[in-house]
Parts: structure tokens; sequence; C-alpha cells
């Protein structure tokens, strides 16, 4: 359903083979295939939007500047989201020194919200708890289990080998369990807000 | 953790990429990058013009025109982008740019010249001479405007920093213009550290030139007169209401034709003075680091002259404030060779240089670096407490590894840091605290108290603003970033412009009154409007009703600080919630729950009655032990240092103060080194640690104390009134 497969017409090599060859429509179409999945990767990676859009600006310029060097063996899916891993990981790290309002909200709504939380709510700490994971086990939450790439691909995007995919999905499916319990009960929840914020 | 769980989550997951399947970027994303296709970046990237290292000054305007001959000049309205070694462009009008390692820019037209727009780095212009207009460099806070000069301009999250080579340039920052001249700079933020120019431009592949030039304006630049405020009202801090303590100054910066700073000590304004680190403020009396001012002053209408200076005349003027700067051993982190030959692969010159983490190995990984280089990303990590030096003598770049670093969160060199003995294992180098000859200002004497204000300081300031031009307060209902697209969060202009995003009204009110805390290692205050208690007399709702504030600020707020810590946001913020919610408030002592600190057997040290008053700590590192030391502190300013330190480090606090009940006089130098667990692994509230990691708790029981639980009277802030809806926008 979601997985990011080239969609029917010109295959994904055609339009890299045009578009080396100057053609600017067959990149506006590159664009609009993978556009999408990629601004939701950044958006999922690091929960700000202004991120997002840079990130998903700064991949498909990187495509651009390199459209002679892409190799065609290899599916533009993990290319573009191996890119947008990078920038992606650049931007957290040079972001994180900054605890802005927006980080403190963010921490802080665990506490802001009611007993019986609402199923939006409940969503809303998942999120949470995925952007608060460590970075390798967050990206193959959002690669393997909100874009349902294959661990082929998404061990093509990272950069390892299936197996450390396979390990780190696992591990990063308990640590996000874990961290949906600690929400779940009172006690945990401020001081973790707390914690977070200042490390 | 059981299967049940994980399958809960999963399906969970699932539900949350079916939601999140309708996200899309802007379409102003997609403009943005085909405006890159069109403007032929793919197929003629500039071309790099390293050849100009080797180009004394004085064939400087031979290269340029010969330059304009055979390179195209680069077109107006396009992006730039350097790469990890950076790059040089050269514009139409002949002026040169280099920019620094990933920095972005853009250039378009200006009225009467080129506008270059620096939206990420530091950049060195050599503007060409301008026939008749400007060449413009804008930041988000600051814009430059030359006729022909060479100049440094960095754009960093905190503020930007603008300094002067050669010539002379005109800065406008806010409501504030200046001229500098070389060797001078200006910095918009007040949390930029100053940094010698020398330094700033060590990255240049000009930089050897750029130094010469800088000397050369030095030896024939004339002394002016100390520059001075033109009125200053100097006053003592009032007290925060809720008695929490105050940890930092804020401020440093001219807005509306007001410099102000608040809640200072001496020793900040020795430093913000001086532009020198805290620590490099050296003598003076033990109250130095406890009395906290206030300083409001105005400028002269043409202001030619950095504020520092001004600051530096106020000091002599108001605290008969006598001080020298020498250079002096101070501490400082020194990267030196080991006992045998360091593990480093000589690089082959790649392209990509400079050192990133691999957080999935846990692994630093460095290319094609110097060991100035390598040094210069140390002291550039979050963690780091103290300068860093090279003293390796190594020369060339060097490829190397640094396995078994948790880069996520301990990066930097600070006390127990894994560098320290990785670096000493893995390169056979070493990395040590030594003392080293730093630039430091000596208090030799200074006044407690300061001169008194003219009678009429407050009419001969400008007025102070307090109130929004003009804002509109509108319910909304709170959504996730994520789910959306769309934003949330603050959204500051430098012309005054807010808009505060989708917050609970209880999150307004803490902003206003800031209802939080200071916490020691942290750039932000955590707010307190959440929680049982939170604010007194606040009805439930408060929490639950979100409000979106549009609003215009006579200043700018929120630029080069964070709008949270600004106190000029507060009492605008402050004044249209209790216009429009019809607000009354107040702050009385109510019984609270609250944490006693008792000594059985105070295992302490008698301080040194002339020692600077103070708490030092390097910060709560997750799995790094964190130091704190106390000098010369009453046993209630070591509690107060409880507040702002333990309190991140362990749930035991739950929001209750740290309240002195030891019974012990004087004051005392105290230390204690505790460890936080990874957040993974943390049960907040846990004494007994089975890794052997040290709890705050555990740490201070060894020095004798232990916590009582205890209900005291407290000042709390209290709402008296609120309405649930705003009046009329």
């Amino acid at each position: 359903m979601q997985r990011p497969e080239p969609p029917a017409g010109a295959t994904d090599a055609a339009l890299i083979a045009r578009a080396t060859g100057g053609d600017r429509d067959a990149f506006g179409e590159l664009y609009s295939r993978y556009e999408a999945a990629i601004y939701r990767f950044a958006l999922q990676m690091t929960g700000s939007s202004s991120t997002s859009e840079d990130v998903v600006q700064e991949t498909f310029v990187a495509l651009l500047r390199n459209l002679g060097r892409y190799d065609s063996g290899r599916p533009l899916a993990a290319y573009l989201y191996g890119i947008a891993r990078n920038v992606t990981r650049r931007r957290l790290q040079r972001e994180r020194r900054l605890v802005s309002l927006d980080h403190a909200v963010q921490h802080q709504s665990p506490t802001q919200l009611p007993e019986g939380l609402e199923r939006r709510e409940h969503l809303a700490l998942l999120r949470q708890a995925i952007l608060a994971l460590p970075p390798r086990h967050r990206e193959v939450i959002v690669m393997c289990d909100l874009h349902k790439m294959s661990y082929e691909l998404a061990g093509e995007a990272i950069g390892r080998p299936v197996g450390t995919v396979r390990s780190r999905l696992h591990r990063a499916r308990l640590l996000l369990a874990e961290r949906m319990q600690e929400f779940r009960t009172p006690a945990a929840r401020a001081p973790r807000g707390i914690a977070r914020c200042a490390v | 953790m059981n299967q049940s769980d994980v399958d809960r989550v999963l399906a969970d997951l699932e539900t949350l990429a079916v939601e999140d399947q309708q996200l899309r970027a802007p379409s102003a994303v997609r403009a943005r990058v085909m405006a890159v296709w069109d403007h032929g970046i793919a197929t003629s990237p500039a071309v790099g013009l390293r050849w100009w290292s080797y180009v004394g000054l004085g064939a400087l305007s031979a290269a340029v025109v010969l330059l304009a001959v055979i390179i195209k000049p680069a077109p107006a309205n396009r992006d730039y982008t350097a790469g990890p070694s950076g790059r040089e462009i050269v514009l139409a009008d002949g002026s040169r740019v280099e920019m620094r390692s990933q920095s972005e820019l853009s250039v378009d037209r200006a009225d009467d010249g080129l506008r270059i727009r620096l939206r990420q780095g530091g950049i060195i212009v050599h503007a060409a001479k301008q026939r008749a207009g400007h060449l413009y460099v804008q930041t988000r806070d600051v814009t430059v405007s030359v006729v022909g000069t060479v100049f440094l301009v960095r754009t960093e999250d905190e503020g930007s920093r603008v300094a002067v080579i050669e010539g002379e340039v005109h800065v406008q920052h806010a409501a504030t213009s200046q001229r500098l001249r070389p060797g001078q700079q200006v910095l918009t933020g007040t949390t930029l550290d100053p940094i010698p120019v020398r330094q700033e431009i060590a990255w240049s592949r000009r930089a050897g030139a750029h130094a010469r030039s800088l000397e050369a304006a030095g030896q024939t630049r004339p002394e002016l007169p100390r520059p001075e405020f033109e009125v200053a009202d100097v006053r003592l801090s009032q007290p925060r209401p809720d008695g929490r303590s105050v940890l930092q100054m804020e401020g440093g910066v001219v807005r509306g034709g007001r410099y102000e700073i608040h809640t200072a000590t001496l020793v900040d304004l020795i430093a913000t003075a001086y532009g020198v680190r805290t620590e490099a403020v050296i003598g003076g009396p033990s109250w130095l680091a406890i009395d906290r001012f206030d300083v409001i002053a105005k400028p002269p209408e043409s202001l030619s002259a950095s504020t520092s200076l001004m600051l530096q005349s106020l000091l002599a003027g108001r605290f008969s404030l006598v001080s020298m700067r020498e250079t002096r051993p101070m501490p400082a982190w020194v990267l030196s060779r080991g006992a045998g030959d360091p593990r480093l692969r000589r690089s082959a010159g790649s392209d990509e240089s400079g050192c990133r983490p691999v957080y999935e190995n846990d692994r630093l990984s460095c290319r094609n670096v110097t060991m100035d280089a390598f040094v210069a990303w140390l002291q550039a990590g979050p963690r780091t407490t103290l300068p860093v030096m090279n003293a390796t003598d190594i020369e060339g770049a060097w490829d190397f590894d640094i396995d078994g670093l948790d880069l996520a969160r301990t990066r930097g060199v600070s006390e127990g840091n894994p560098i320290l003995n990785a670096v000493d294992n893995q390169l056979g180098l070493k990395l040590e605290l030594r003392p080293v000859p730093q630039p430091v200002v000596v208090v030799e004497s200074v006044m407690r108290t300061p001169t008194p204000n003219v009678p009429d300081v407050t009419r001969r300031l400008p007025p102070d603003p307090v109130e929004f031009e003009v804002a509109s307060i509108r319910p909304c209902q709170f959504v996730n970033p994520l789910e959306t697209g769309g934003q949330t969060g603050l959204r500051t202009s430098p012309s005054g412009q807010i808009s505060s995003g989708c917050l609970s009204l209880a999150m307004h009110i803490a902003m206003a009154w800031n209802l939080g805390n200071d916490f020691r290692g942290m750039g932000n205050a955590i707010m307190r409007a959440s929680g049982p208690g939170a604010i007194a007399g606040a009805p439930k709702w408060i929490q639950s009703k979100y409000f979106d504030i549009v609003a215009k600020a006579p200043v700018p707020v929120g630029v080069g600080a964070p709008l949270v810590r600004d106190v000029k946001y507060q009492a605008m913020l402050r004044n249209l919630l209790v216009s429009r919610f019809k607000m009354v408030t107040h702050y009385e002592d109510q019984v609270v729950d609250v944490l006693a600190l008792v000594a059985d057997k105070p295992n302490l040290r008698r301080a040194d009655p002339s020692s600077r008053t103070g708490c030092r700590s390097n910060g709560v590192n997750v799995g790094v032990p964190t130091i704190v030391t106390c000098q010369n502190v009453t046993m209630a300013q070591f509690a107060e240092e409880l507040n702002n330190d333990f309190m991140l480090a362990t749930g035991r606090l739950r929001g209750r103060r740290v309240v002195d009940e030891t019974g012990l006089q004087g004051t005392w130098d105290v230390t204690f080194t505790y460890r936080v667990r990874p957040p993974a692994a943390a049960v907040p509230g846990v004494a007994s640690e089975p890794d052997g990691n040290t709890s705050p708790a555990q740490a201070l029981e060894q020095l004798g104390f232990r916590f009582v639980e205890a209900k005291r009277p407290m000042p709390v802030f209290v709402i008296d009134h609120i309405e649930e809806n705003p009046t009329q926008n």
C-alpha cells in the first residue's frame, strides 16, 4: 500500500536518463514521485515541518547535482532515502544544541493530557515516543513500519546488511513498546519529559 | 515487555502510517528545487578558485579583473551551497565571496546593487568598489551594507556576527545602526561568545593575508575617545516573586534605542564588556558573582562604537571598576602527543574533509582533517566545558576513527567524558586538562554599590515597550505538526512579528509570568504550566483550551535569544493576557510540599571566605559523571543549586523545591559527583542503582546530607480570576 515503489509509467531509470540529458519535465516527474515520501520520512524523523522542507530540498538538489553519477542499478528509492537520512542526521545533530520552546512543549505534552487519553492523543504520544528513539532505531521504525520498506531496501538506504536492519527493528519495537508503557504510567511521566529536555 | 505490548505498538504504527499518507511538502519546496534546476547548478558548478590562496593582497585587484574575464559571473537570484571544503563565488559586480563549509546563501538584486542572503554558515566578502550603489549582506537579524571592503558575516542559531577585515561597513540590527572598522565586530545574540576576528577567519584559504590586513589596520588606527552611553539606569535586580533563583543574565542588545541587560552579575557585566568567558574574569571580592543588576542605557543616536566599549565605560564610571587585561594560565583541554607514535593514517586528500558521527557504530569518523580542525570539532561539542587547544605539533591532514562514543549524548570534552580515554587508547594522543595562557580580565578593585542614577533617568531613556502594537487571540485545536504538516511552534521575525503557535492557555501564562526554573547546563527554561497544582487557583480548563496569538511587537522579540527568556515578550504577553482574559493574579505564601535538606554528620570543608562564591557543573550528561563544585556557599545557596541541577537528574523532586534545613552556619566548599543512566533504562526516583552508577541522592548522602519530605510555606503564583474566552480581537 505505502511501499515506495516506482509508480506506473516511465521507469525511474528512464526518467533519470532523460533528466541527465536536460529534460526538466523528467526531473519534475521524479520529484513528484518521491517528494511526499521523503517529506514524510523527514517529518517522522525530526518532528519539524520546516526542517523537513529543507531535507526535501537538499535531497533533490543532491540528486540533481549527481544525476550523471547515479548508479542506475540501485533502486532510486534507496538512494533518495539514503540522502534524506544523511541530511536529516546532520540537521538533528546541528539543531540538538537548541532546546526551543517547540521542544519544551512537545516534551511536556504527556503531562498536559487528561486521564483517559483519546485515540488521537494516544497516537500523538506514539509520535513523540518515535521521536525520542535513538536515530538508528528511529530510522528503521520509520522506514520499515511506517513506510513499509522491505528489509533489503531499508538496508540499502542505511548502508547496512539485512541482518542489522532486522535486529535494529526488533530492538526499536521493544524500545517503543517500553516507552509507550511508561507514558501510560502516570508516575513516570513528568520526570521523563523533563529529563529528555535536559539531555 | 511482552509480545502483546509490541503487537499493540505495531497496530498503532499501522494507523499512523495510514494517517501520514496525506502529508506532502508545500509547493514552495518544489519551486525552490526547480529553480535550482533552472539556474543550471547541475550542469555548471561554480569554479573553485583555490589558486587565489597564493595571491597576495597587492595582486588582488588584478586577480579580480582577470577573473571577471575568464569566469562567467554568478547570476543574481540563485542559491549557493558550500560543501565540506567550502566554496568561492564571484558576483556580477566583481565582488568575491568565500563560503565556509556547509554555508548556504542566495543572491538577488537590491534597489541599488546586489543582496546576499546568508541563510546558514559564514562568509568572507571581498566587496568590489561600488560605483553608485551598495552591496548588502543580510542574515535573519542583521543587514550589512558596504561600498567596497573586506568583511566577515556569520549566522548562527543564536544570532549573527559581523567583523571587518579591511575598510568600513555599516551594520543595521533591529533599530540600531553601527559603523565597524577593521578588527571590530558586532554580535547580535546575547548567547554568542565573542571570538577574536583573527580566529574567526582561520577557516579561510586567505587567512594569512586577512591577518596581515588586520595587523596593518591596527598599526594605523588612531586611539578613539572611550565611547559612553548617554544615560544609564543601573540598579539591583528585583528577586523573582516566586523566590526561585536566577542563574543567568538576559539581554545585552539594543532594541528600540535601549540597551538592556537584566539579572547580570558583575562577572557577567565584565565578561560582556571585555569579550571574555566568565571564567576568565579573575580576582575581585567574593560577592562579584552574587549580586545581580539590571542595566538599561541609551546609546548615542549615531551609534558609532560597540556597546561593549560603552559598557566598559559604565563599569569604570558607576562601579569604579579598575581592571587589567592580562594573559594568564587558565584551565583548558589540551590535545597533545601520547607516549608512543600517534595512530593516525595520513589522508590521501579526498574531497571530504571533517569529522562526522556514525551513530549506528558509536563511532566518530574523521577524514582529511588537520589536528586544528579536529580540535575545532571538539570545541564545538555541546558538552565541552572549557577551551580546547591543539599542542600536538602534528602537521598535515589525517584519517582516523574513534569507536565507543555515544555521540548523540556526550559529544564534547568534559570531565569523565569517554572521549578522553578513547583519544588516548585509540589514537595514541592525550586529551587532558592543563593550564594554558589565555586572555583574562583581572579585577583589582570594584564597588559593590553603583553610584546613584540621575534623578530623571527614566524620563531620559527611550520608552519601554510593554504592549503589543496589535494582537489577535484565536482559539485553536492543538495538533502535533506531524499530523498536519502545519506549524505549531513559535515563529518570530526581526520586524517584531510573532506567531505563538497553538499553545494551551496554561503555557501562555507560564511564559508570561516566567513560571519556570533555570537549569544549569540548559539553554532554556522549563515551564511549569502543567501537572497537578502547577498554578494555584487556576481552573482545569486552562490546560485544555488552546489559543494562537499573532501579534506585532514594537521591537524585535525572541531574536538572538529564545523567546521564552525575552523579558520584553514576557511583559507584552502578560499585559495582553491580563487585558483580554480579565486576569487578576497575585503571589502569596502557601504551604506546599518541599524536600528539606538536612545534615546529620556533615563531611564538609570550611570555605576560604575570600574565594569567589558560586557553583559550577559540567551539566547533566547521561552516562557521564556530573561533577558539581560549589565554593564559598551558604547552605541556602547550596540548596538553590540543587534546585537548578538536581531536578534534572532525578525524579525525586517532582516539582518540589529543596529548602535548607541543615542549620549549618557560615560558608562551605562542596563537591559531589553523580551519574545518570541512559533514559531507556532509567527509572525515576529509584535510589539504588545496580550498575554501579551513583544517583545525586546517594552522592549527597555520602557527604552526610539527606532529604526529608515536608510541608513549608512558599511564595506561589495564584490566579484569582480569569475569563474562559478572551475579549474580541
